[in-house]
């Protein structure tokens, strides 16, 4: 785990406008995330953690909601100074979301295979287009040599009958050494489709975005170049769904997202956002909606994937036993403030913030053996605040047992209370004793 | 269901007051002539009977025979189908990717002038009355602009193409002829714009609000997570999941463009089945009201149901049986 | 007094404060207002079309049905708009502008006629339709189909045809061809409702079917219908001044805005206001009801309320 700090949000702030008036969804949050490490952020629903979330890669909807303050400090740079088109350059790349309704997150209308290769030639279009550029030249050394193979089967793969590299059926030629599978009279016009490939493929490489080609990309016939480059990305397909642990990926690749159960969609997304290899994956609620069983294996395969690809992840839960498991450090937000954030040991162990404190002591114990006493269950008094109206001062002090004048005076300012652990609050828990 | 269809027509068709045979014959035919008329068009017969035998035309090809001049229905249809045909395909070919066209356009610049502007034009173009319109068209673009041709399907005076499909401006493309070519275009374009306007409106609001329903769903800010241009996800994600409600009233876009017809093709003079039910409709002429709406509704139907295979095609959860 | 008011304001208030905010959003939404101030517009002109036109017609029965008789003036033959005429006049010299107010009272009345028996009887055999399931609701969906397979003016028509040309038989005609819409919508709605649980809820409760039927899934699926009624009632004048307009509906003579128009296009481009006014009247009252259907359904989609 490096020591160096990968994303810094500072001071930020997001409004929505409404009909009622301005949402003042999140208030000044801070936050650090190091390189390869895992930050949790808890707090009940409405607390504006799906709104940091979207704020981090400038997603949340323009009308109504904005940015109205604070800096996020991206490797040096701060994203909210960022054109569009490097904003895009960055979403799914260096850092990535995951959502948390996986039944609805997939667009129903395309097939997994192709949605994940939808990534990978956006952000790594230099690398695919060379790689598709040297499957052609393959193509065209062996049609000089004549060679000539064809794509057998043994029961559920095909291979090609010469070099045995895995091939397509319908291929013109194999993607391993380029022999031809066509027959005599196909063969014949086949250079027209060569040359017709090599242009399109290098232009490309000069400008991925080339308008013309993306529409060349939808006509039957001129369409090669964007075969050649979905066959050259579909091996880097297989090996996404393979590194989320999914059966079969060749057979899911092909599939709509409606043939998967919600498990398996959501490990294709985290493929599909793990493709390109970010730096920081924002994990927003990933398993509220699923099974208990299947959230324990999403996160353990999460786990898995941070510790093969360093990546750092920014988890975001109302469940706290979540955060307990997989967080080297969390951070608590209220109303649209960050309560507290520090490691994840001194957080649980030592809550200095009344708020925490409240949630900890809020979660049912049952204690096997003793007898137990009919004992209520214990609450935080009081409602979330309307964030339209939210209340002076410390947004947490109608319902804190400890507020006094001051706490509705004065906003709590994240302060340090010991290296490593800061909290937001007038009278912290462990300063001044409870 | 077409069975249940003509049926409804047999019915309506009896519901007629006077007496069939004499308005076949005229006022002033005698008595022999009536039952001659009613022995030849089953009227003596009884009802059920009558149906069999109408059912059984039907499913000839016989529709009857019109009662203005005796000749068989199918016949006046036949012969003017075609450019009914031309002016129903040019009015589609306008409206469908116009409207789609500035749907899109206006799902995309939502609640922006753009957006109030084609919702307005749109909002025009289903309220107005289509023979209004082309009343209109014909006045300023006409007789006070003479930018247009006023009627007919080409100059007068001047002869039709060699007939291979009965559709003018193909025809001319395939025998060459430039001369019918420029006219009949000249001609179509105002019937075409008239007929097409309201379609235009129809699958502009279609749409705009599937549009608008789709960009706001989750798989559209996941693409946006991914990274993707803006004009991708529009064009290839939300478009797509966007087209099956639009397809769906192109089925409706159909039976509009065939009432349509009616009152654009008697306006500008345009030999089709329009203008023939008008005529019909002014005569009181039954059998070809009848066999009008046969046929209309022929089409509807065959009409809905491509659009129920493409719409199969289309959706891959109809399709896999997901 | 006050206190029976605050008695059944507190029983029904949950019900009040629903209609409270959708008056507020239907205040709020500008192209509903619009399209309500025009409806009501159009109406009031109709309503009071004896005193809005300058000239009226009289009336006699013809055939059994009541026609209206215009008088004609010919020495005022097709005169240009003026400050006397504010349309202009038309072939027999009566003044435009009170034949198209009289329109108004006319296809409003055709509207109203038309769109409330066609929905009582749409939404009944919808409602019957779709709860009873198998058996009556197949049959008489079947039914509806087959009505629905026809382009809804085409049928009018050919009824229209077989009946003959008078105001009532386009009512006839027009009520015919519109009632399955209704079923239909209701049908698919009902469908839809009758699985859900409070439905269940209510049975085991021990209400029978026709109390279920009408009390709790019909109310609940009234509000497509309603906004399809609304610009039902719009598309319904339209189609009636079509039928008009090709000598299928009002007898010559009636101020029915479709038959003017047909009466002035005879005399294009010269005379063009003959043509022109009443159709503007038309374009106006269908865009007034649809600007209101729309509105409705802005307000009435449970999506959009918060």
């Amino acid at each position: 785990m490096g020591d160096e700090v990968l994303l810094s949000v500072r001071g930020l702030k997001t409004h929505f406008e409404t009909y009622e008036g301005t949402v003042q969804a999140i208030d000044g949050i801070d936050l650090d995330i190091e390189r390869g490490q895992t930050v949790g952020l808890v707090g009940e629903t409405g607390c504006g953690k799906s709104v940091t979330a979207l704020s981090i890669l400038r997603l949340v909807p323009d009308p109504p909601g904005k940015i109205v303050a604070g800096a996020i400090r991206f490797k040096g740079r701060d994203l909210i100074g960022l054109t569009d088109a490097e904003l895009r350059g960055i979403r799914g790349n260096q850092i990535s979301m995951i959502f948390q309704e996986p039944m609805t997150a997939l667009n129903p209308a395309f097939r997994i295979g192709e949605q994940i290769a939808e990534s990978l030639l956006r952000h790594q279009a230099p690398r695919l287009t060379r790689a598709a550029i040297e499957q052609l030249e393959r193509e065209v050394e062996a049609r000089k040599e004549g060679r000539r193979a064809s794509p057998v089967s043994s029961g559920e793969e095909w291979r090609c009958s010469a070099c045995q590299a895995p091939a397509v059926h319908g291929d013109p030629a194999c993607a391993g050494c380029g022999a031809s599978f066509r027959g005599f009279f196909r063969r014949l016009l086949r250079p027209l489709g060569l040359r017709w490939e090599r242009r399109a493929l290098r232009t490309l490489e000069k400008d991925p975005e080339d308008l013309y080609l993306a529409l060349f990309a939808y006509i039957p016939g001129l369409r090669g170049f964007q075969r050649r480059l979905e066959r050259v990305a579909h091996t880097d397909v297989v090996a996404a769904l393979r590194s989320v642990r999914i059966p079969e990926p060749d057979r899911i690749a092909a599939a709509y997202p409606f043939e998967l159960s919600g498990g398996m969609r959501q490990r294709a997304m985290i493929a599909m956002m793990m493709a390109c290899k970010p730096d920081l994956l924002i994990a927003d609620e990933p398993t509220t909606a699923l099974d208990v069983t299947v959230e324990a294996q999403i996160l353990e395969l999460m786990r898995e994937l941070q510790k093969s690809t360093g990546t750092a992840i920014l988890l975001i839960t109302h469940d706290l036993g979540i955060i307990a498991e997989n967080c080297q450090a969390v951070g608590v937000m209220y109303a649209g403030t960050l309560a507290e954030f520090g490691s994840a040991e001194t957080v649980f162990g030592a809550p200095a913030h009344p708020y925490t404190h409240g949630l900890l002591q809020a979660i049912p114990k049952i204690a096997p053996g003793e007898r137990t006493r009919r004992r209520r269950l214990f609450i935080v008094p009081g409602t979330v605040p309307n964030l339209l109206y939210p209340p002076p001062g410390c947004r947490f002090h109608p319902r804190c047992p400890y507020a006094d004048d001051q706490c509705s005076d004065e906003v709590p300012l994240l302060r340090e209370l010991r290296p490593g652990h800061l909290v937001a609050c007038h009278h912290p828990i462990g300063k001044e004793g409870s | 269901m077409l069975v249940g269809v003509s049926i409804l027509t047999f019915l309506i068709s009896h519901v007629v007051p006077s007496d069939p045979a004499r308005t076949y014959a005229g006022p002033k035919a005698d008595e022999e002539t009536l039952n001659a008329i009613r022995e030849r068009y089953h009227f003596n017969d009884p009802l059920l009977d009558q149906y069999f035998f109408y059912l059984g035309g039907l499913l000839q090809g016989d529709l009857g025979d019109a009662l203005i001049d005796r000749q068989p229905v199918a016949d006046h249809l036949a012969r003017a189908f075609p450019a009914s045909v031309e002016l129903g395909i040019a009015a589609s070919l306008f409206a469908i990717p116009a409207g789609i066209w500035l749907g899109i356009h206006s799902a995309t610049h939502r609640n922006r002038p753009a957006d109030h502007l084609n919702r307005v034009v749109a909002l025009t173009g289903i309220s107005i009355p289509s023979f209004w319109l082309a009343l209109i068209l014909q006045l300023a673009l006409v007789s006070w602009l003479g930018l247009f041709p006023l009627d007919g399907r080409l100059d007068t005076g001047q002869e039709a193409p060699t007939s291979i499909t009965g559709l003018y401006v193909l025809d001319s493309v395939l025998t060459g002829n430039l001369n019918t070519l420029e006219q009949s275009v000249r001609h179509l374009i105002l019937p075409a714009f008239a007929l097409g306007f309201s379609q235009l409106g129809l699958i502009l609001r279609m749409t705009r609000s599937s549009m608008l329903e789709v960009l706001s769903a989750d798989y559209i800010r996941t693409a946006r997570a991914k990274g993707l241009s803006e004009r991708l996800i529009v064009y290839k994600h939300a478009l797509r999941n966007a087209m099956g409600p639009t397809l769906t009233v192109s089925g409706l876009l159909v039976g509009g463009t065939l009432t349509g017809v009616v009152f654009i093709e008697s306006i500008f003079g345009w030999n089709g089945i329009g203008e023939y039910a008008t005529k019909s409709a002014y005569a009181l002429d039954f059998a070809s009201i009848l066999g009008f709406t046969l046929l209309v509704t022929l089409i509807y139907v065959a009409a809905n149901l491509v659009v129920d295979v493409l719409y199969a095609f289309l959706d891959p959860q109809v399709r896999l049986g997901g | 007094m006050a206190s029976f008011f605050s008695a059944f304001a507190a029983r029904h208030e949950s019900r009040l404060k629903e209609l409270r905010y959708s008056w507020f959003l239907f205040r709020h939404n500008l192209l509903a207002m619009a399209g309500l101030l025009l409806v009501i517009f159009v109406a009031l002109v109709g309503l009071f079309a004896p005193l809005i036109a300058p000239q009226d017609p009289s009336y006699a029965t013809v055939g059994g049905h009541r026609v209206e008789v215009w008088q004609p003036n010919y020495a005022e033959q097709f005169e240009s708009p003026s400050a006397e005429h504010w349309f202009g006049t038309e072939f027999f010299g009566i003044d435009l502008f009170s034949m198209v107010v009289y329109g108004a009272r006319t296809s409003f009345m055709i509207g109203a006629f038309v769109v409330f028996p066609a929905m009582l009887i749409g939404v009944v055999l919808g409602a019957f339709a779709g709860y009873f399931g198998r058996g009556i609701g197949e049959t008489i969906m079947r039914i509806t189909d087959i009505f629905l397979s026809i382009p809804a003016l085409v049928l009018a028509m050919a009824i229209a045809a077989v009946l003959g040309r008078s105001i009532v038989n386009i009512m006839y005609a027009l009520i015919i061809t519109w009632w399955p819409w209704y079923t239909r919508i209701v049908y698919g709605q009902v469908l839809s409702l009758r699985e859900k649980q409070f439905v269940e809820a209510a049975r085991s409760v021990g209400a029978g079917p026709l109390r279920i039927i009408f009390r709790h899934i019909t109310m609940n699926s009234l509000s497509p219908v309603i906004v399809q009624a609304t610009s039902d009632f719009g598309y319904v004048v339209l189609t009636a001044a079509g039928l008009s307009f090709i000598g299928l509906g009002a007898p010559v003579g009636t101020a029915e805005w479709g038959l003017m128009i047909n009466e002035g296009a005879k005399y294009m481009p010269n005379y063009w206001w003959s043509s022109v006014f009443p159709g503007v009247a038309i374009l106006v009252t269908v865009l007034a009801f649809n600007l209101l259907g729309d509105g409705l359904r802005d307000i009435l989609d449970p999506r959009l309320r918060r």
